[in-house]
C-alpha cells in the first residue's frame, strides 16, 4: 500500500466530502432533516461545530481511499463512484437503522432518505479520489505473485 | 462475485455483530453510554426496536463481506479481523464526529471510546466471516485476466 497515495486520496476526499456534504445535507436537505427530528428535545445543536464536521470527513475519505486502493487495477472515476456509493450507502444504512432503533432522534423517513443521499455524496467523493489517484503513478516495487 | 458466499457471509456476520453488540454495547458498556449522554432530553428509546438494530447489523455485515470478497487472494481470519476492524474504526470515528458536530446526544469522550469498541466489535465479526468463507469453495467460472 502506497502511503503517499493514501494520504493524497484522504485529503482530496476529505475536502470533496465536506463540500458535497455541505451542498447536499445543509443547503439542499437541511430544512428536511430539521423537519424530521423525532421526539427527543434539544437533539440538534443550534450552532454546528464546523471544524469537527470538516475533520470528520477524513476517516471516511481514508476508508473510501482504502476501498479504491485495495481493488486490483487502475482506479477509474466510475469504479471510484461505485466504491464510495456502496460504502456510503451501507455505512449510513447501518448507522441510521441503529439510531432509529435505539433513539428518538429521527423519524423513520430519515432511515429511507439518508442512506441514498449519503451514497450519492460519498460516491462523488470516491469519484474525485479515483480521478486524482488515476493521475498518480504507483510506486515501483516487488509485487507478490497471486 | 459469488452471491451465495456474499449471502452466507452477510448472514453469519449479521448474527455475530448482533450478539457481540449486545455483549459489548449493552451489557459491558451500556452504563458508560448512559452516563455520557449530552444535553438532549428523551434520546433513548425504551424498549429499543430490535428489528432496526438487526437491519443495521446485516448492512455492516454485507459491507465487511464485500470488502473481503473484492480483495485478491483467499480470506484468512487475520485479514478478516483487520478488514473489519479498519472499516468499523474509520466508519464510526467519522460518524461519531459528525453526530457530535451536529447534535447534543453524547459527550466528547464517546467520540474517542466508541470507535475503539466498534473496531473490536467489527474486527471479530470480520474474522468470523472470513473463517466461514475460507471453508466455502469459490464457484468455478471464467476469471478475467488482470
Amino acid at each position: 500500500m502506497d502511503m503517499k497515495r493514501l494520504a493524497i486520496g484522504t485529503i482530496v476526499g476529505g475536502v470533496a466530502l465536506y463540500a458535497v456534504g455541505y451542498l447536499i445535507f445543509e443547503l439542499a436537505f437541511g430544512p428536511y432533516y430539521a423537519a424530521n427530528v423525532g421526539s427527543a428535545t434539544g437533539a440538534l445543536r443550534s450552532q454546528n461545530l464546523e471544524w469537527l464536521l470538516a475533520l470528520s470527513n477524513l476517516p471516511l475519505a481514508l476508508l473510501v481511499t482504502l476501498g479504491i486502493e485495495s481493488r486490483p487495477g487502475t482506479p477509474s472515476i466510475a469504479s471510484g463512484f461505485v466504491t464510495g456509493a456502496v460504502i456510503g450507502f451501507l455505512v449510513w444504512l447501518s448507522v441510521d437503522a441503529y439510531y432509529y432503533g435505539a433513539t428518538n432522534v429521527w423519524r423513520f423517513i430519515i432511515v429511507l432518505i439518508d442512506p441514498p443521499l449519503s451514497g450519492l455524496a460519498i460516491g462523488i467523493g470516491g469519484a474525485v479520489i479515483a480521478a486524482v489517484l488515476a493521475r498518480m503513478p504507483k510506486a515501483a516495487g516487488v509485487q507478490m505473485a497471486r | 462475485m459469488d452471491i451465495k458466499r456474499v449471502a452466507i457471509g452477510t448472514i453469519v456476520g449479521g448474527i455475530t455483530l448482533y450478539v457481540l453488540g449486545y455483549l459489548i454495547f449493552e451489557l459491558a458498556f451500556g452504563p458508560f453510554y448512559a452516563a455520557n449522554g449530552g444535553s438532549a432530553v428523551g434520546v433513548f428509546r425504551s424498549p429499543v426496536f430490535q428489528w432496526a438494530i438487526a437491519v443495521g447489523n446485516f448492512s455492516f455485515a454485507l459491507l465487511y463481506t464485500l470488502a473481503l470478497e473484492t480483495r485478491a487472494g483467499a480470506p484468512s481470519i487475520a485479514n478478516g479481523f483487520i478488514t473489519g476492524a479498519t472499516i468499523g474504526f474509520l466508519a464510526l470515528f467519522g460518524i461519531d464526529a459528525i453526530h457530535y458536530g451536529f447534535t447534543n446526544l453524547f459527550r466528547y469522550i464517546v467520540v474517542i471510546v466508541d470507535p475503539l469498541l466498534s473496531a473490536i466489535h467489527s474486527g471479530i465479526a470480520g474474522a468470523v466471516i472470513a473463517a466461514v468463507l475460507m471453508r466455502m469453495p469459490k464457484a468455478a467460472g471464467l476469471q478475467m485476466t488482470r
